[in-house]
């Protein structure tokens, strides 16, 4: 396991406002994750795993607490440097899948290379996409392919920068069993060959199994962690 | 970031066809409304324009007339229209403005009774230094019916062999010459040219392309004999009358005897339902890059809403708000650009196939651009607001 990359969020806070009612979603919750480690992080909907998620991939600012990359605290970053920070060193797969309806998905994988400003963007993305069993598929647009072979675009933009930190947020969400199990192996896969951290995110127990970690989320705190 | 801009700009172009073609459509009908269905339907119909060698028209104009052996002369006629004063006038007034033609025009002198003394029509292409040689005259019964005119005229040659109307202070020996059609004159370098022997100036049936002018220069000036002139292409169409004012600002304590004119105010004596076109012009090309600019406004707005999760997507995968801002400002520059191009393109055609001219504009060009770029930068910032980009990528 490589321990080059630890990703850790301390006693982060989040709360909302809903007209006149407040919901606090995280209540201090603490969480780490290293690289090439696989966490899953159980909860049930609405418990707050995607604002975690969010908190941690530096996408919105805790009310309070902080998230560290590799001691670096990312909010006191500017949001320029944020941003190349998790351009360079994290991967996002989302349940919906978020692909871009005007691109095929060769152009939907080399987005992040494009801005990385990679020369090989093409062959990069061509080798990724071949990788996840969609060789035969890169001109196709997402409106083109099947759920399962999506996700699994999704997937190889991901990864094709070969990031530090992959974020999954219910990947399996809008997939039927067949194809949710596809695309996990293929997740799974294609992190542990990277050597990547992932926090998983979802509600489903079936995917305890591929991890290193199991935390749940409950009461807006990581509470329980098992092996 | 520019290939991605490319690529995303290429993918969202259907999305964008309504405000390319809606700017496209102000800029050929601002094209056409400004400069083209105003100024060359105009100069297509009236030779003025060409006649006179320019928006502008520097007068020079002789009201007093003297008789002496048994000639009528003009004194201003003799003191040479200083054109070469005039020119460096303009060139230091009007950047980009060229003299085009400096020219003198036939000068109707009653001499006796019932005769007439024709001064030719003549001048010079200021541009090459080359003279114009087809002096016009007229034959005679054309312009009094009736009477006996006699077709005699001064001949615009010196004892050395250079026309009459050459460089100022040169001095000048006019003599008598007869001439008919056929006939040849001696203006320079002992070259000898053919003169044709036309009803310039007499009735319509005449020569109805010149005949109105030389009336309408004559009211203008106040003077029913001689006139002489200098076209002045303005390097802004649309501005001449500003050109004008600067022009006058600048010739009238040098040369209070020197008027400028528009060619369009020519033709406006002419026909007056040109001013009545330019003044329609005017009032709806506004009308249509102010629709436009809507239509720009309320698409961008929809499509910026529509894309919110795109937009989002792009700040999650690392883009910064900038780099996003950028992305969103560069394919409404693109829209503006080539809805732009597109329009000019087809003004361009549209002029050249109806008038046989292109007179193209930049305004409407630039003003689509701005608007594009105006409401692309203010859609960005609604549409990529943190609080959006979190929402937006929320699971459904």
């Amino acid at each position: 396991m490589e321990t080059g990359f630890k990703l850790s969020g301390k006693g982060l806070v989040k709360t909302y406002k809903t007209g006149d009612a407040t919901i606090q979603v995280l209540a201090g919750a603490t969480i780490e994750v290293s690289a090439g480690e696989m966490v899953v992080l159980l909860g049930p909907s609405g418990s707050g795993k995607t604002t975690l998620l969010h908190l941690l991939a530096g996408l919105e600012k805790p009310d309070s607490g902080s998230v560290f990359v590799n001691g670096t605290d990312i909010y006191s970053l500017s949001d320029a440097k944020r941003s190349r920070m998790r351009r360079e060193q994290f991967g996002f797969v989302f349940q919906s899948f978020n692909l871009l309806s005007s691109m095929s998905a060769l152009e939907n994988v080399q987005i992040p290379l494009w801005t990385l400003g990679r020369k090989n963007a093409r062959v990069l993305a061509e080798e990724i996409l071949e990788r996840v069993g969609l060789a035969h598929r890169i001109h196709h647009r997402p409106g083109q392919l099947s759920g399962g072979e999506q996700q699994r675009v999704a997937i190889a933009r991901a990864l094709v920068t070969q990031p530090k930190m992959v974020f999954a947020d219910e990947p399996t969400g809008n997939l039927d069993r067949s194809s949710a199990s596809s695309v996990m192996d293929c997740l799974v896969s294609a992190v542990r060959d990277s050597n990547a951290g992932c926090l998983l995110v979802t509600h489903n127990m079936q995917w305890a199994e591929v991890a290193d970690r199991v935390l749940y989320l409950v009461d807006g705190r990581v509470e329980v962690e098992r092996k | 970031m520019f290939r991605l801009a490319l690529a995303t700009a290429r993918g969202n172009l259907k999305k964008y066809l309504i405000p390319i073609l809606s700017l496209t459509a102000a800029v050929v009908i601002s094209n056409l409304g400004l400069s083209g269905a105003a100024l060359l339907w105009r100069y297509s119909q009236y030779p003025i324009y060409q006649a006179y060698g320019g928006e502008l028209i520097v007068i020079h104009s002789a009201t007093s007339l003297r008789s002496e052996k048994g000639g009528v002369y003009s004194d201003e006629f003799f003191t040479l229209f200083p054109s070469q004063e005039v020119g460096q006038t303009v060139a230091k007034t009007l950047p980009g403005a060229q003299v085009t033609k400096t020219l003198f025009t036939a000068g109707i002198v009653p001499y006796g009774v019932a005769r007439v003394t024709v001064w030719p029509l003549m001048g010079r292409l200021d541009t090459t230094g080359r003279w114009l040689y087809k002096p016009r005259v007229l034959r005679g019964n054309d312009i009094f019916t009736g009477q006996s005119v006699e077709s005699r005229a001064w001949g615009p040659s010196t004892s050395d062999g250079r026309s009459m109307f050459g460089e100022p202070g040169r001095e000048l020996h006019l003599r008598v010459a007869h001439f008919k059609e056929g006939d040849q004159w001696d203006l320079t370098s002992g070259q000898r040219h053919p003169y044709t022997l036309e009803g310039v100036y007499g009735p319509p049936y005449a020569n109805p392309a010149l005949w109105a002018p030389l009336e309408t220069v004559q009211t203008h000036c106040g003077a029913p004999g001689l006139v002489s002139w200098m076209g002045v292409a303005c390097a802004n169409p649309l501005q001449v009358e500003g050109d004008r004012d600067k022009l006058v600002a600048e010739l009238s304590a040098r040369f209070p005897e020197l008027k400028v004119i528009t060619a369009e105010e020519l033709a406006g004596m002419l026909v007056a339902d040109l001013s009545k076109l330019r003044e329609t012009a005017r009032y709806y090309v506004p009308l249509m890059v102010l629709v436009s600019c809507l239509t720009i406004v309320a698409t961008t707005m929809a499509i910026s809403r529509s894309r919110r999760r795109e937009l989002a997507l792009l700040r999650v995968i690392g883009l910064s708000n900038n780099q996003v801002r950028f992305l969103f400002i560069a394919e409404c520059s693109f829209i503006g650009l080539l809805g732009g191009f597109l329009g000019t393109g087809i003004a361009s055609a549209v002029s050249l196939s109806l008038f046989k001219a292109s007179t193209l504009t930049y305004q409407p060009f630039a003003v689509s651009l701005l608007v594009s770029l105006i409401t692309g930068t203010i859609f960005s910032y609604t549409a990529i607001r943190d609080a959006t980009v979190t929402e937006s990528m929320r699971n459904p």
